[in-house]
């Protein structure tokens, strides 16, 4: 009875009847359980996320009624607003930057991580210990590091006579700034790529020791390979992150001097909260989701010509 | 069917109580009225939030009928405005509340902000101080809640160890730009002590600069008016910030800082505390800023006075305020407005009297009897030179109101054409003719024109 289906037209009303007691409360519970987390999407995230898109076709201000523009914003975006494009520089250049630099330093001390070596349990704690640290609180403190005049930065590069940086206070020098303090907070990635590094199979290193392989060879030709899929995640993540970065133009800089960190989310903030501009902010956010979705759709894309997973076919 | 309720009774009690001359001695009938309840949203530092509190308080055991709720809001970054327009938006506005000249303005276009023609009558600018009354198209949204002028602070103890004399109090007497760069040159010195009319003056070691001027438009816009020039043209659709005059005022600005070395720059600036703090360490001799410093600076126990700007052809400075309006979807516009007018009354917040605002009313500043409502009351923060430098000056030099309560779309113009430029003039990366030219060219798109 129980993996009894209905077939071909017949009434639902008939096949609930023939259900089971206990089969029929099965799903009365499966769907209880499923409820909340189902409403809350619908409610909270896909009924917004489709609210943006109308939004994104109007003048809305947010507190007025809202006007049908059709397609204006995004026309405005590409053709009239130089800050869009300035503000995508900034982002995609951060992104470029501060993607394969953190990803090459996490996997550099999760190598290190991996080995046998006394400590071990306090060295991971002490790399992973700047994730937990609350972002605003870490911002504050980088504010003060990277001050031209008081900071640990210029008084420890003093101290070998190179001359004071300006850091954040430059236009030039703001986003190699904040890719140096991202490279701070790469403890998540590292516990990413540790978990991979153990994953990979002690018998390949043992037939390398046997060929003679030294430890480069053992990196390039095993470790590497063989963590594929452990990077094409940890560059999803960190992409997406470097995209949606926020926080540091908030509390830093304000998006200066001269625009030069002016970061797309903190400006789609902007817009939407400083200048009323509800309608623009939703079509620029909509254009970073268009963005996002294209370069994640490259990336898995070209995937499958560097991605190896054990048990495929290569 | 005469049913005569209970409230009509004590009405009529009340009424002849009232005409009896013994309201003194009946206690106020909370029941006597339909309680109308209202909420007041502000913002503002720990003290204001006590004082505007303790008013409130006030208020309500006054006034059983009109019940107010005070509700502060931190006004850091957005969070206000984010705050009041997820309230409007959800139609949850408060009835009264301070907000931010360009959300004002816009909110007042889409019927969200209640005209106060009808009760402020037609002509409130010969009641009110010319600076602080806000229209936007028809709508009049009111006043400000205070005023405040743009002064220099200074101490004392510098000054006479330089051998220089205080900054004027008086707008006649006002240093012409030149004798301000003169003696902010006195003032400033190295580490060695020497001045920065020193030829072996060092700059790369200051140990107390001569003035700080702030680099929001507070801090450069008096001195591009005082030399005659403007923010923007008559009908608002373009930017003239560079005009010969308004370049001259900032290029000299820009040169305090490379040129004649008495100002920090933005970097210094940024990793030095506030003005008040840096003049009790004698870091800086003068300090531009807000007449609502007062209250910090009475605090601070240094030797401190006030005195106007330096000028350029005229002794001008601007007045500041920020909009106090009542939203449009409150339900007792009247109750409303009387509380509007309550919470601006020298009389009954503590503000006006600490040196954080002064009153947006013209008699306030003449009456001798107002004036000791908060100048010259006992126990109030100012210096004896207010009389001239914030009285006078706000009552009698302030002839323009500062462009940010005029021009449509003033928040995106700021902060996207004007604020980086200056940005650039003042990091030394671009003359003020270049930085104003590119400022002019991009805000071009953004001018709407005037309110």
């Amino acid at each position: 009875m129980l993996t009894e289906r209905p077939s071909g037209r017949s009434a639902t009303t008939g096949a609930r009847a023939r259900m089971s007691p206990r089969r029929r409360s099965e799903i009365t519970w499966a769907l209880t359980f499923v409820a909340p987390a189902v409403l809350g999407f619908v409610l909270l995230k896909a009924m917004p996320i489709l609210f943006s898109l109308y939004i994104a076709m109007t003048d809305w201000s947010a507190v007025g009624n809202a006007h049908w523009v059709g397609l204006d914003n995004f026309e405005k975006m590409l053709f009239a607003d130089p800050l869009f494009w300035r503000s995508l520089e900034v982002t995609a250049y951060y992104t470029l930057v501060s993607v394969p630099a953190s990803m090459a330093f996490a996997f550099f001390l999760a190598t290190l991580l991996n080995q046998r070596i006394p400590g071990l349990g306090i060295f991971r704690t002490i790399f992973y210990i700047p994730s937990i640290v609350p972002i605003i609180a870490s911002t504050v403190i980088w504010l003060w590091m990277f001050n031209p005049d008081f900071g640990l930065f210029n008084s420890v590069l003093g101290a070998f006579g190179i001359p004071k940086m300006q850091y954040i206070f430059s236009e030039e020098q703001v986003v190699p700034s904040l890719v140096f303090m991202s490279i701070w907070g790469v403890g998540p990635m590292m516990i990413i790529f540790l978990a991979g590094l153990q994953e990979v199979p002690k018998e390949l290193y043992e037939a390398a020791d046997i060929d003679g392989s030294n430890a480069w060879h053992k990196l390039v030709h095993i470790t590497l390979p063989m963590m594929t899929p452990t990077i094409l995640f940890n560059l999803m993540i960190s992409m997406v992150a470097a995209f949606q970065t926020f926080v540091q133009p908030f509390i830093m800089t304000n998006g200066g001097p001269n625009n030069g960190s002016l970061f797309f989310v903190f400006w789609i903030y902007r817009k939407a909260f400083q200048d009323s501009q509800m309608g623009y902010a939703s079509a620029l956010a909509w254009a970073l989701f268009i963005i996002i979705s294209v370069l994640s759709y490259l990336i898995f894309r070209t995937s499958n010509r560097w991605v190896f997973y054990r048990g495929g076919d290569n | 069917m005469t049913t005569f309720s209970r409230r009509k009774a004590l009405a009529l009690a009340g009424a002849v109580a009232l005409a009896t001359g013994l309201a003194a001695a009946t206690p106020v009938l909370a029941q006597d009225c339909e309680k109308v309840d209202l909420t007041f949203t502000f913002w503002g530092s720990v003290n204001e939030k006590n004082d505007i509190e303790a008013a409130v308080k006030n208020w309500n055991e006054k006034n059983p009928c009109i019940q107010v709720k005070p509700m502060h809001i931190p006004a850091t970054g957005t969070n206000y405005v984010q705050k009041l327009t997820t309230m409007i938006a959800s139609n949850t506005a408060p009835d009264i509340g301070y907000l931010g000249e360009s959300q004002a303005f816009q909110w007042a276009t889409e019927g969200k902000i209640l005209d106060l023609s009808p009760y402020m009558g037609e002509t409130p600018d010969q009641q009110y101080i010319k600076s602080t009354i806000y229209k936007a198209g028809d709508t009049l949204m009111g006043t400000g809640l205070a005023t405040g002028v743009m002064l220099i602070y200074y101490n004392k103890d510098v000054f006479d160890a330089a051998g220089v004399p205080y900054p004027p109090a008086k707008a006649d007497e006002a240093w012409t730009w030149q004798q301000f760069v003169d003696n902010a040159k006195l003032l400033t010195k190295d580490r060695s002590g020497k001045n920065a009319t020193d030829p072996a003056f060092d700059p790369n070691a200051i140990d107390t600069f001569g003035v700080t001027l702030p680099s929001w438009w507070g801090g450069w816009y008096p001195f591009v008016m005082s030399n005659g020039g403007q923010f923007a043209n008559e009908d608002g659709t373009a930017l003239t910030l560079n005009s010969p005059e308004a370049v001259e005022a900032l290029q000299a600005f820009q040169d305090l800082i490379y040129k004649d070395h008495v100002m920090p720059n933005p970097t210094q600036t940024s990793s030095l505390p506030t003005g008040d703090v840096l003049m009790q360490s004698r870091k800086v001799a003068m300090s531009m800023d807000g007449m609502w410093r007062v209250t910090d600076f009475s605090k601070l126990g240094i030797n401190w006075g006030v005195g106007v700007l330096p000028k350029w052809k005229t002794a001008e400075t601007v007045v500041l305020s920020v909009p106090k309006v009542i939203f449009s979807q409150t339900k007792h516009p009247k109750e409303a407005y009387e509380f509007y007018k309550y919470i601006s009354d020298p009389a009954q917040v503590g503000l006006f009297k600490s040196g954080l605002w002064a009153p947006h009313e013209k008699a306030y500043f003449t009456d001798p009897e107002l004036l000791k409502t908060w100048v010259l009351a006992e126990g109030s923060a100012y210096p004896p030179e207010a009389m001239d430098a914030i009285v006078d000056y706000t009552l009698n030099h302030a002839p323009q109101q500062a462009p940010v309560y005029q021009l449509k779309n003033i928040g995106q113009i700021m902060s996207e054409a004007v604020e980086p430029n200056i940005q650039q003039l003042m990091n030394n990366k671009a003359t003020a003719q270049e930085a104003m030219d590119k400022a002019v060219a991009t805000a071009q798109p953004m001018m709407q024109g005037r309110w």
